[in-house]
């Protein structure tokens, strides 16, 4: 089949891109109505990749496949099959909150603001979709430039460090995969597509120096513990948008990197070393959970929330069920959502109040009801409490994990707990209680550019809270054959 | 689904009416401060609604159990719900008491008294729906989302008036011991469905309740089992220790709300405990019964002490309501114990002593937390050391709850006395049990089980003679006035059905044989029925037996002569006189016994289990105060030592989290060095 529904994604937002940095800055108000028709009609090129998508099949769809550096074998090539086309359709959706989300707050350098957020949507759905690890590669740092851009300009005060850390541990990381990359290389013989490399045999020893290389690469970027320190600091001093992208959409490259390469190139190391991922896991869940308790800043809680959510997902990675995995697929897609929502919230009352202090708030219910509702809702679906998306992926997990030992389920069960404590008594000293002072008194309400953004989000929520069937029949049968393959041993 | 549609089953009628509820909630949404139209319309259409749930689940009693798949939940699972026996008598308790406390709420309701009518309208209406929900599920993900959506329900209805900061601390630790508890029972349901063998699986829907009939998990698993379950309806129901949510959340509710969650919502808990330890878990211990039982007997005793000395109106019933769960554990605790020596018709008995106790408590409990509610309304005071006399102003109130207050204290003819009856009659048959020390201790605990009724009398008297009696201790009691109509029909309605639980047991129990033929095999319904509908005789004509009716008459007739003979040979001749006066003429509410003084003795005999602060006046005090602060031990023992812990963990943590970005590489360093080291060996 030919199509060019993958391109498209990734190059429509890059060129509307061009076109808002072209418009410069005389005239913002161009520059915003341009980004958002660019980040809807991005969005609105990605929807034929649902709506066409075979679901009985897990080869991959939408194929494109064109040389590029002949010399080296390397291809333009594209796909996606039931697990990635979903984080291409997050991650469009996401871009159009994002533009609508920095509307009115961004003032200055709106045109590169904007062109930014639409630079980097392309760049990600390329890592989504693409086949070729150079390719890969390629997209995976080129992302970076743009995220490092939009936190070191439009951050908070200590920005640069920020920026800097960020960008260090990232391309530490993904240093060694380079290497991995070049090894895989030579080793099948003069190839980079992914999938030729999914069945290629390899001793074990290979297998485990790979799978080490590309975890300390992905790792970084899920993050695990203890490679996470960048991810709290990073997130408190981006802009509101940056943070929603950076939780929403690029924590989920590692994991996804995961998927693509760790588990189907080194199947055998998956297994030998899955002891140790499932331990780093749950170190995460419960040290993260702890140290999300007692901050004191809204935005570092909701980061520290993230690392222990994507602890879950690695977590299902590594149990080599249908359940866990489907479950931490689910909490990624739910996660993308609810984090985005959660900064997004945080982002609301810091416009107005310049702080993202929890003892500066109190009683933020009485003057903006509409906003606790909604606050409310993104909350619980943090916690992981029913009816919203985040319990289904949790509860999936959790019973899979089961499934896999007793005792790891009932240690991943009883961190639920950490995570509704957090988020809840952050919820209750924020929201609940008699107004705590003037500044919270002379708050106003979500205005209709923020409602649309929250309802948007809030329908998310709630359809994958009630209703998983339309996400995880995609994932059904491309989730399956990936632990088929993982399953049978590929040692030489 | 073509049969379904061709002639309804009952489940199918049951899962509209409680669509229905979903849409009167909804409903309320359209105008949340239109009172008139969310309180006089919307409530007693839900009231109608409980009715007819109450009633088609009252006609599925005994039928052959019913099945249904919904297309909702996860892939591969989908929602499964079943109706037997169990959840059709849980159900009647649900839509029966539901309907009384819609009706009153539809009286009660007020502006301005925290959230909107309309969003506690569609609270409400959640909360009823996903207990039905909860009674239905028959596999392990749609009954984990019913039980939290119950929970979340009802955690924003305790929270309807966040402003008070109480009320919001009372709330969260709600919540949490919910969620904490939700998880025991969801670990529960993993060991469940894995047996012996967690690994050989069949992908999602070896979740199905289904699929757990058929496993017989090995001792080991199915001890973790039990025990998970028993944790985790533990929290909900409120058994010592996890009981400590109960006396705050349940005051802090609106008084409808209190009396949903105590007298349905907790019965929840106990239908969730002897779903899996009778139904789903196919090996059963005889030991986890003695456990069970020594932790019921525990939570009795007490929840009744510290309901006894209770200043707080509905503190006083919610530490009562802990004592009936312990009551009921300690009725499933015999009734384990009895199956495990496979002596079923003991067992049914004892768990027909708790099914007719859940029914009891549902009734009469709901009638007492109504009564706060009025008395509320009433006065604004729910402290009982303000209150007295209110008899006079609010008789409907007062009359009415004299019956619950009988009921609980356990008094014949009224329904309290019939299970309560039923479960010491089980006692009295351990020691037929094959085991030497068993036989032996077990009955020393029907001495427990004796003494807490008696200081549950005590605690009722207390409740009643200081709200109701006497003179009242604050002066604008006086323009306290009685219950609304709507509220005075919904009383009316639960304490009928108290009374009628209690003249006719006979049927009752013929109702629950059904239950008891689920979940052990036998029932009492052929040895009462032979009795004739008027002689309760639950084992044989020539044990124990019990003529409700008899004994109502008799109460009356006995009644009615001495109030004629007081009346023909005592009145007519009292002198009035003023003589030495002895303080009889001047009498002032101040001479009355306090909540505090009727206590004492309690306090007094009792005193290891309390924690008090005592703050007494000293000789030269120009204006003495008395005050006495009783709390609960476990609090300090339990609970603050394990909230310090975190507190410690997240410090040590935050000491780790130096933010510097050359500690942090060390950090990651280190970690590949020790991974590495671990790869090689």
């Amino acid at each position: 089949m030919s199509s060019h529904l993958l391109s498209l994604a990734i190059w429509v937002p890059i060129a509307g891109a061009l076109v808002v940095l072209a418009t410069g800055e005389r005239n913002t108000n161009l520059s915003r109505w341009l980004a958002l028709v660019t980040a809807i009609l991005g969005f609105l090129v990605t929807l034929p990749l649902y709506s066409g998508f075979d679901h009985t099949t897990s080869d991959m769809q939408f194929s494109e496949a064109l040389p590029w550096i002949q010399r080296f074998n390397i291809g333009y090539l594209l796909g996606v099959d039931g697990i990635s086309v979903l984080f291409i359709l997050l991650n469009s959706f996401i871009t159009i909150l994002v533009v609508i989300a920095g509307w009115k707050v961004i003032e200055e350098k709106v045109a590169q603001y904007m062109a930014a957020f639409l630079i980097m949507s392309g760049l990600m759905n390329g890592i989504f979709s693409a086949l070729d690890a150079v390719l890969f590669y390629v997209f995976f740092e080129a992302s970076l430039i743009p995220m490092y851009l939009i936190i070191g300009v439009w951050g908070g005060p200590n920005r640069v460090y920020a920026a800097f850390k960020f960008f260090l541990y990232t391309l530490l990381g993904s240093l060694l995969m380079l290497v991995a990359l070049i090894y895989l290389f030579f080793e099948s013989g003069g190839s980079f597509s992914i999938l030729e490399w999914h069945a290629l045999p390899l001793g074990m020893t290979a297998q485990i120096l790979l799978f080490l290389a590309f975890l300390i690469a992905f790792a970084v970027k899920v993050p695990m513990w203890p490679v996470h320190t960048w991810l709290p600091d990073a997130h408190v001093e981006a802009p509101t948008g940056g943070s929603v992208v950076l939780a929403a959409i690029m924590l989920k490259l590692g994991a996804y990197g995961f998927l693509r390469f760790s588990l189907p190139i080194a199947p055998d190391a998956s297994h030998e070393l899955s002891g140790m991922m499932i331990t780093l896991s749950l170190i995460a869940v419960v040290y993260i959970g702890f140290v999300a308790l007692v901050q004191a800043d809204m935005k570092k809680l909701v980061a520290y929330s993230s690392i222990s959510h994507m602890g879950f997902v690695t977590l299902g990675f590594f149990i080599f069920n249908q359940l866990g995995l489907e479950g931490a697929l689910v909490q990624m897609i739910s996660h993308g959502f609810v984090s985005a929502a959660m900064f997004l919230c945080i982002g609301v009352v810091y416009d107005r109040m310049h702080s993202r202090q929890i003892a500066d708030y109190g009683g933020v219910v009485n003057t903006m009801p509409k906003y606790a509702a909604f606050f409310m809702l993104f909350s619980m679906a943090n916690a992981g409490l029913p009816a919203t998306s985040g319990f289904v992926g949790e509860f999936m997990v959790v019973l899979g994990a089961v499934k896999y030992n007793f005792w790891i389920g009932f240690a991943a069960a009883t961190t639920l707990i950490l995570g509704a404590a957090y988020t809840l008594w952050m919820y209750k000293r924020v929201v609940f209680g008699a107004v705590a002072n003037k500044h919270v008194a002379e708050l106003t309400d979500l205005s209709s550019r923020e409602l649309l953004v929250m309802a948007a989000l809030a329908v998310c929520v709630l359809w994958m809270g009630l209703y998983p069937f339309p996400v995880t029949d995609v994932m059904h049968v491309s989730v399956d054959h990936l632990l088929k393959h993982v399953a049978a041993s590929k040692l030489l | 689904m073509q049969d379904a549609l061709a002639a309804p089953l009952a489940i199918d009628w049951l899962l509209a009416l409680v669509l229905c509820w979903l849409l009167l909630g909804l409903a309320g949404m359209v105008a949340q401060r239109n009172l008139r139209y969310v309180a006089r319309t919307l409530f007693p259409l839900g009231a109608a609604v409980g009715l007819a749930i109450a009633g088609v689940a009252f006609a599925a009693l005994g039928e052959v159990p019913e099945t249904v798949v919904l297309p909702l939940g996860l892939p591969d699972l989908p929602f499964h719900l079943r109706l037997d026996s169990l959840s059709a008598l849980f159900l009647v308790i649900l839509g029966g008491i539901a309907a009384g406390i819609s009706i009153y709420a539809a009286g009660y309701l007020r502006k301005g008294e925290g959230t909107a009518p309309g969003l506690q309208c569609l609270q409400y209406h959640i909360f009823l729906a996903s207990m039905a929900l909860v009674l239905l599920a028959d596999d392990a993900y749609a009954f984990m989302v019913a039980w939290e959506l119950m929970a979340l329900s009802s955690f924003f209805l305790v929270t309807s008036d966040h402003r008070n900061p109480e009320i919001r601390r009372a709330g969260y630790l709600y919540l949490l011991i919910a969620h904490i508890g939700a998880i025991g029972i969801l670990l529960s349901f993993g060991v469940l469905q894995g047996g012996n063998d967690m690994a050989a699986s069949n992908g999602v829907s070896d979740y199905t309740f289904a699929h757990m009939r058929m496993m017989h998990p090995d001792g080991f698993w199915a001890t973790a089992a039990f025990g998970l379950a028993l944790f985790g309806f533990g929290a909900k129901a409120g058994l010592v220790p996890l009981h400590v949510w109960l006396p705050e959340a349940h005051p802090a509710a609106p008084s409808p709300v209190s009396a949903m969650m105590s007298a349905v919502m907790l019965k929840t808990a106990i239908y969730g405990f002897l779903r899996v330890s009778f139904d789903l878990l196919q090996t059963r211990l005889w030991w986890w019964g003695v456990v069970v039982l020594m932790l019921g007997l525990f939570t009795a005793l007490f929840g009744v002490i510290f309901s006894a000395v209770q200043t707080d109106m509905k503190r006083l019933l919610a530490y009562s309501s802990i004592e009936n769960i312990g009551l009921l554990f300690v009725g499933i605790g015999l009734a384990l114990t009895f199956d495990g020596f496979d002596m079923t018709i003991l067992a049914a008995l004892a768990l027909t002593a708790v099914l007719y106790h859940c029914l009891n408590h549902a009734a009469f409990k709901s009638l007492l937390f109504l009564a706060t509610g009025a008395v509320l309304h009433a006065t604004k005071e729910r402290s009982l050391g303000k209150l007295g006399g209110l008899i006079h102003k609010m008789p409907w109130v007062a009359w009415l709850s004299l019956l619950g207050v009988l009921a609980s204290a356990g008094l014949p003819p009224l329904n309290g006395f019939v299970s309560e009856w039923l479960l010491l009659q089980s006692f009295l048959f351990t020691p037929g049990l094959p085991h030497g020390y068993i036989n032996m201790l077990i009955p020393v605990a029907a001495a427990a089980v004796a003494l807490t009724a008696a200081i549950a009398g005590y605690a009722m008297v207390k409740f009643f003679g200081i709200i109701f009696l006497g003179q009242p201790r604050e002066e604008r009691l006086a323009e306290a006035h009685d219950a609304g109509l709507l509220e005075r029909i919904a009383m009316i309605w639960l304490g009928g059905l108290c009374v009628a639980l209690g003249i006719f047991p006979v049927f009752v129990i013929e109702q629950l044989d059904a239950v008891t033929q689920l979940l052990v095999g036998t029932g009492l319904g052929a040895a009462v029925r032979s009795g004739g509908w008027l002689l309760l005789a639950p084992v044989s004509e020539n044990r124990a037996s019990y003529e409700p009716l008899v004994f109502l008459l008799v109460i009356l007739a006995v009644g009615a002569a001495t109030f004629m003979l007081v009346r023909r040979f005592w009145h007519g001749r009292v002198r009035i006189t003023g003589a030495w006066d002895c303080g009889w003429t001047l009498q002032s509410a101040r001479m009355q016994d306090t909540s505090e003084g009727f206590g004492q003795p309690l306090r007094q005999v009792f005193s290891p289990f309390y924690r008090m602060t005592r703050e007494e006046p000293g000789s030269f005090d120009k204006a003495p105060r008395y005050s006495i602060v009783v709390e609960d031990h476990f609090w300090y023992w339990l609970y603050l030592p394990v909230a310090r812990a975190a507190d410690m963990g997240t410090r040590m943590v935050a000491f780790l989290q130096q933010g510097r970005i050359s500690v942090y590489l060390l950090y990651s360093f280190v970690t590949l060095i020790v991974l590495l080291f671990l790869i090689r060996g």
